[in-house]
């Protein structure tokens, strides 16, 4: 932990810390003017597959020659098993076939469709952790290097541009435990299951109990609940205060949002969308029953189980199903909220890839790269990083002779999502993804602009 | 002022803590004065060290440390051996319901899955007796166990049980009126020894819905019927999921087995006749109590889980309990998958070593002796905690050492060895090094001994058994080679009457003069087969064999073995009835049709599938029988197919330990065949560089090459990367958590933190060998001079509990009583399950990652709970505390607490607010608080209590 680092960056957020820094101009900040044209209630959905997935295995570089049963004996997917990407190269996983709902495109592939889904292989950043814990941290923080770094890229851009205190719910964590994605000096809500985010017991009972908020900030006229969370912070020179306290109140506020939604009735999907069953699939339910009945703008969810060193399995098995999961969610959101389509965007991430050749236990070891699907109305479709021309034969191993080489940052798809789907200006990309500038200056192929959502 | 008087005036001091209640005394006086009242540099000290060496103050705790000091208590729980704990009843008692005796046994299955019963559908009534033994059921169907419909667990499928009228995608079916329930039977022999031998009966039974058993015609188990007749066209009460197996100890009905013949009869049924699934998998086991000494074992994982809160709240070795929290999950490890390995595993008889409910069993065992083996050494040696944990079972199966051989490394544990449990990340070593460790740790695995046999650390480590298998004499009955014939699947060989596929051809009396002779293997491709079948690829799909052989007693066969390396799919009959097929081959018909493709495609390897015979055995017959075989290509453009079947009887000699044995006990094994003897070099061009050399020439093989990797562990464990690890990871957890390993490295970690890590660093290495912890410990609490960072403002009320720690310290507070049942779930709801982390890292020590709304809400609901017995897991007694404390007014209870658990330090807009709150009534209108009316006394006080526990500052420590 580093509270200077934090300060600053929180100061930073206020203050466009982009004085003492020259920029660059990257290319994704062709048009200062885009913020004007986005719409100011974009919304987005991100996924964290927790466990690092095996890209190899989930969009197929058949034009790799290294694909083979030699080097994967019981992980090899025939290409007749794989879905046919329509580029001649990359091939999708079967079990992912609900994705195609959402890819198909008269130009991609032949068959009518919104051509909405990108996908994005080789994303990763330079000096590739392969702890679980540091790359994660990475992933979420936005600030590869710097794993005591505990506040979330996302929660900056919620921080910095869509006023949390205002409204207590604009985003949350679809989960039992907080994402670092989330995190950061204003507490953003984690709800763990929508249906029981309330204070157990007679909710009569709970009124005197939850009480009255002070009449100003950390004032002593409250009583209960809110009037201890929104007090004055004892011991308020000492770690933590802010966050505690600011959670307390973040709780009993963002409960009310939550449970005036649900009072609606039960969640009834529109579209013939079916969510898949399990934990995660009833959070991605919720998730879209929030985004339809409150004003939140950014729902996260976890889904784990991707550390596959043993027994990974192809097409059926731990990595399959996990695969069907996540597809069969994309083809449930795009049915289930077209509504709002044109203004969506779903993310995955995932901390790395796997070894490119299968290891002695059928499964897969800590990688380098992996793949990114990305969805929503105004994106661009296709797969991207994964054909003829920027894939050479071999280049499975292309680090080590063990790993595929990244051939895009994640901050700079982030960066993408940040200015196009939310408008942010190149200052503010500055704040939300520290450091951009200077990465972009690094390792300006990692940050060639793909081009993935339209222009506003 | 003195005691005395408080006493008197106050009725209210219980601490026997003279200046705490003088200041007490003094708060009451003061109450009108708008200013935190003065600490007292001693009651913030002993509410200090209770807060971090301790679960949280609990009046009897705060009392000792008031009256013996905190030099003295922390002197009592860095040596703890001192404390006696044999008068403590409230641990003892919880501690004790906790474990149960396990007596070894021998189990014999009289009757097992898989085996062939004769079933009737329930379409109508079956007659009166058809439970009895005499009943002759010769027409009814027959089929192996399971049997049911759906969800993929059953042999036998009724695919005409389910009622479908109104399914739009299968109109045609419209007919179809399905049924509600299946009788079944299974005759089984007894011998007059095996009757002797039955201490215990059990029925295991796997079922969906319900069922009635049935012994010898008696009622002996029913799950979800009604205990009245029930006839055939009944539902089950209530619906059951099948997929673990559920334990009836029908020993009482024992009386019922006879020698000779017995019988077991069951009506299964389902909850409706338009539901989709039913299962039933029987098997009754006779369970013979053997002498020799019980062992105590803990009773499973919610037990385990339930100890650390019993030892937390309860016991008064307080420091060592919350170093043994510590020390478990930092060497975390998985309850959850080293019950689904021992689960998966086969014993070496081909036979599923274990049902569901001994995998767990033994899997909890595993993980309770960690956590004991970390009790006991809580304050020990740091190069004993990681060679043990290295070394122990649950480990190896965790993080996948039980798979690191030989040419196969797996690096999971590797790597975190250095980057978890030793260096932490990128602390001095390089993904090479990790490459070189996985070699180090090839060919560890487990092995199972006899409970005479098992060694206690570190001869567990040191002198582990090399010789694991189990030593068997085998007899060939069918080897590879002369003997088949075979027949060209271009046609259904013995086509049925509808001209579908029939079993005919594989049964005992069919005739196969015309088949072709042949040698096994048989098949084209890969070079693998005797008999080449060259018009095979392109024209034809299948092709079936057959194999006559002769057996003088069935009765005298131990374990009849099927073994089988194919490409792609078969299925295995013997004398007419199907006893195995390929996974590949599933719901392809019985028998599959001669022109279906097994996919995906499965090639010979070198370890070939392997079937027990053993419910089959019925099936032999004394004379000639015959084992017959269908093997399908998986295209019909493959390269290749191959069958090489062998039919063997297997004695397992005196002495083994199958994996399954109930009374062997799981210890680190060590197999000098799979270690990889190459040359290895660690931490290349750093100080603590190692060699080892290769192995062959300089005599580095089998028991040395294990020498060589334990040397590298305590090379690690005093390797200056683990002292730093280790101290920080201490530092964060009893002093503040404003320092990393990454902050330290990169010099941002306040200065003052890296002083205390550096006077710890010196305790570390000032003992031989380096990692002492009692040393460490002594270095950073400094109870004599109480001038390290710990008795500073820095450490003071800085952390943030984690979930056990805030639930364990509102147990203390409030002197409650608690079984452990029910935390093991607060635990999850609130992200600390203890015992089943997924992520080998462990929980954090870091206060960040335990605040958020979900979790808050966990923790409010549950003071809330507590505080106002609304659950029966937890609970206290709010008259009797009060009335013991003499505590009446509102003051005096609001002045209790504060000094019991904030050190008389609640700033006065909070005193205010709590004494609003129990200053009212549920409506908030004011009404004074009367212990002479006890109900709204009790009321008021419970709900007080649980505010008071909800607030902010209970969240620090």
């Amino acid at each position: 932990m580093s509270w200077t680092r934090r300060e600053f960056l929180r100061a930073g957020s206020l203050t466009a810390v982009g004085a003492g820094l020259t920029f660059v101009k990257s290319d994704i900040f062709e048009d200062n003017a885009l913020a004007a044209r986005v719409a100011p209630d974009t919304k987005l959905i991100f996924i964290f597959q927790r466990g690092g997935s095996d890209g190899v295995n989930t969009v197929i570089p058949y034009g790799d020659s290294e694909y083979n049963q030699a080097n994967r004996p019981t992980l090899f997917i025939p290409r007749t098993s794989a879905i046919d990407l329509g580029n001649d190269f990359a091939g999708l996983h079967p079990r992912m076939a609900p994705m195609m709902e959402i890819y198909n495109h008269p130009a991609l592939t032949g068959t009518d469709g919104p051509g909405n889904l990108a996908i994005i292989h080789r994303v990763g950043y330079a000096g590739q952790s392969k702890s679980h814990f540091d790359s994660r941290q990475y992933w979420e923080n936005g600030v590869p290097g710097d794993p005591s770094f505990e506040e979330g890229m996302i929660y900056r851009q919620v921080a910095s541009t869509m006023n949390p205190l205002e409204n207590n719910l604009v985003a949350a964590a679809m989960s039992n435990s907080q994402m670092v994605a989330l995190k950061g000096p204003l507490p953003i809500p984690t709800i763990g299951d929508a249906e029981t985010f309330s204070f157990s017991g007679d909710p009569a009972g709970s009124i005197k109990f939850i009480g009255q908020s002070p009449s100003t900030p950390q004032g002593t006229d409250g009583s209960g609940l809110l009037g201890a969370y929104g007090g004055p912070h004892d011991f308020g020179g000492k770690p933590y205060r802010d966050l505690v306290y600011g959670t307390g109140l973040a709780l009993a506020n963002s409960m009310n949002i939550v449970q005036d939604a649900v009072a609606q009735g039960p969640y009834v999907a529109s579209g013939g969308a079916s969510y898949p069953g399990g934990a995660f699939g009833d959070r991605l339910e919720q998730i879209a029953m929030l985004l339809k009945r409150t004003e939140a703008r950014v729902l996260g969810v976890n889904i784990g189980g991707w550390d596959n060193h043993t027994n990974q399995g192809k097409i059926y098995g731990q990595h399959g199903d996990l695969l069907a999961q996540v597809a069969q969610g994309f083809g449930a959101f795009y049915r289930d909220l077209q509504d709002q389509w044109d203004k969506l965007l779903i993310v995955t991430m995932t901390e790395f890839g796997r070894t490119s050749k299968e290891n002695g236990s059928r499964g897969t070891d800590h990688g380098h790269a992996c793949v990114m699907f990305v969805a929503g109305g105004r994106v661009r479709g296709g797969v991207y990083n994964c054909d003829a021309s920027t894939w050479a034969d071999g280049d499975m191993f292309s680090v080590k002779g063990r790993y595929v080489e990244r051939k895009t940052d994640y901050r700079a798809v982030f960066g993408e999502i940040f200015t196009r789907h939310f408008g942010d200006s190149e200052d503010m990309i500055e704040t939300v993804i520290p450091g951009y500038a200077q990465a972009a200056l690094d390792h300006p192929g990692d940050f060639e602009r793909l081009n993935f959502i339209r222009q506003a | 002022m003195t005691e005395t008087y408080v006493e008197a005036c106050c009725a209210m001091v219980t601490h026997k803590f003279s200046r705490f209640g003088f200041l007490t005394a003094l708060l009451l006086l003061c109450l009108s004065t708008p200013v935190r009242p003065a600490g007292g540099a001693d009651l913030e000290k002993a509410g200090h060290v209770l807060n971090r060496i301790a679960y949280g103050p609990s009046s009897a705790d705060l009392t000792r440390v008031g009256q013996i000091g905190v030099q003295a208590y922390i002197a009592e729980q860095i040596d703890p051996a001192g404390i006696d704990e044999r008068s403590n009843v409230r641990l003892r008692q919880r501690e004790d319901a906790l474990f149960t005796l396990n007596l070894p046994v021998r189990e014999t299955l009289l009757v097992m899955s898989g085996q062939f019963w004769r079933y009737r559908k329930g379409t109508s009534q079956p007659h009166p007796g058809w439970r009895d033994l005499t009943f002759n059921d010769a027409d009814w169907l027959r089929g192996p166990t399971g049997i049911g419909i759906g969800d993929g667990d059953d042999r036998t499928v009724l695919t005409d049980m389910r009622r479908i009228n109104d399914d739009p995608e299968t109109p045609d079916n419209e007919s179809q009126a399905g049924y509600l329930s299946v009788h079944l039977r299974h005759k089984f022999l007894l011998d007059a020894e095996g009757l002797a031998a039955i201490d215990n009966l059990i029925l295991r039974v796997d079922y969906d819905d319900g069922f009635k058993a049935y012994l010898n015609g008696a009622e002996v188990a029913r799950a979800n019927l009604p205990a009245a007749i029930v006839p055939h066209d009944a539902s089950a009460t209530a619906s059951h999921e099948a997929g673990t197996a559920r334990n009836f100890d029908i020993s009482d009905h024992k009386d019922l087995l006879r020698t000779g013949d017995n019988v077991l009869a069951i009506q299964v049924h389902n909850r409706s006749i338009t539901s989709g699934d039913l299962s039933m998998i029987p098997e009754l086991l006779s369970r013979q109590i053997l002498p020799g000494p019980a062992r105590r074992v803990i009773r499973g994982i919610d037990e385990l889980q339930q100890l650390i809160h019993v030892r937390g709240v309860y016991s008064a070795k307080q420091l060592q309990t919350v170093l043994a929290e510590f020390w478990e999950n930092h060497f975390t490890t998985d309850y959850d998958k080293v019950a689904e390995y021992l689960d998966g595993l086969t014993n070496s008889d081909a036979t599923d070593a274990m049902p569901q409910s001994q995998a767990r069993a033994e899997a909890a065992q595993l993980e309770y002796q960690e956590y004991q083996f970390f009790y006991d050494n809580a304050l020990g040696n740091f190069a004993d905690l990681l060679l043990y944990s290295a070394t122990s079972p649950s480990m190896l199966i965790y993080l996948d050492n039980v798979l690191n051989v030989k040419g196969a490394a797996n690096e999971n544990y590797a790597r975190e060895i250095l980057e978890l449990f030793a260096f932490g990340v990128d602390n001095r070593y390089t993904q090479r090094d990790i490459e070189q460790l996985a070699k180090c740790f090839t060919g560890w695995g487990l092995c199972k001994v006899p409970r005479d046999q098992a060694q206690s650390f570190p001869d567990s480590a040191l002198l582990p058994p090399t010789e694991c298998e189990v030593e068997a004499e085998q007899t060939v009955l069918i080897d590879l080679g002369t003997g088949w014939k075979f027949f060209k699947g271009t046609q259904e060989p013995t086509p049925a009457a509808a001209g579908g596929p029939s079993a005919a051809w594989a049964g005992s009396g069919f005739d196969d003069s015309h088949w072709f002779r042949g040698f096994t293997g048989i098949g084209y491709g890969d070079g693998d087969d005797a008999t080449m079948l060259s018009d095979m690829r392109g024209n034809y799909l299948s092709i079936y064999l057959r194999r006559r052989f002769m057996i003088d007693d069935p009765d005298r066969l131990e374990n009849p073995i099927l073994e089988i390396a194919y490409d792609d799919g078969f299925v295995a009959y013997l004398n007419g009835d199907e006893i195995a097929r390929s996974a590949n081959m599933e719901s392809l018909g019985a028998p599959p049709a001669h022109d279906v493709d097994a996919t995906p495609n499965h090639e010979v390897t070198a370890s070939p599938a392997r079937i027990s015979l053993k419910p089959f055995r019925s099936i032999l017959k004394a004379g000639e029988n015959v084992l017959a075989i269908q093997v399908h290509n998986g295209t019909l453009n493959s390269s290749d197919l191959s069958i090489l079947p062998r039919l063997i009887d297997r004695r397992i000699l005196p002495g083994s330990t199958e994996k399954g044995d109930l009374n062997g006990i799981w210890t680190f094994g060590f197999d000098p065949e799979k270690y990889d003897t190459s040359g290895k070099v660690l931490f290349d061009g750093t100080p603590d560089r190692i060699v080892i050399p290769e192995g062959r020439g300089s005599g580095r093989m089998g028991l040395t090459g294990l020498r060589d990797t334990l040397d590298v562990i305590r090379s690690i464990a005093s390797h200056p990367s683990s002292a730093e690890f280790i101290c920080i990871k201490l530092i964060q957890k009893f002093v503040s958590d404003n320092i990393t390993l990454a902050t330290y490295k990169d010099g941002t970690a306040p200065a003052e933190l890296e002083d205390l890590l550096t006077e710890m660093l010196a305790a570390w290495n000032s003992t031989a060998p380096v990692g002492n912890i009692r040393t460490v410990m002594q270095a950073m609490l400094d109870p004599v001079n109480q001038s390290s960072l710990f008795w500073s403002e820095t450490a003071y009320r800085t952390k943030v509990k984690t979930p056990v720690e805030f639930i364990n310290s509102s147990l203390r507070a409030l002197d409650a009583g608690a079984s452990g049942n029910g935390l093991p779930g607060l635990n999850n709801a609130m992200g600390m399950h203890l015992f089943t982390r997924d992520d080998p890292d462990g929980y954090s020590e870091l206060g960040f990652d335990w605040i958020d709304t979900a979790s808050m809400l966990e923790r409010i609901d549950f003071v809330r709970d507590l505080a106002q017995n609304r659950k029966s897991d937890y609970y206290w007694d709010a008259l009797l505390f009060m009335d013991e404390r003499n505590l009446e007014t509102t003051l005096q209870i609001l002045a209790y607490f504060d000094e019991l658990l904030y050190q008389n330090m609640l700033p006065e807009a909070n005193r205010s607010l709590l004494l609003d709150y129990l200053a009212t009534n549920s409506n908030g209108v004011p009404l004074r608080l009367n212990r002479l009316n006890p109900q709204d006394f009790k009321d008021r006080v419970e709900e007080f209590v649980g505010l008071l526990l909800s607030m902010p500052q209970w969240n620090f420590q």
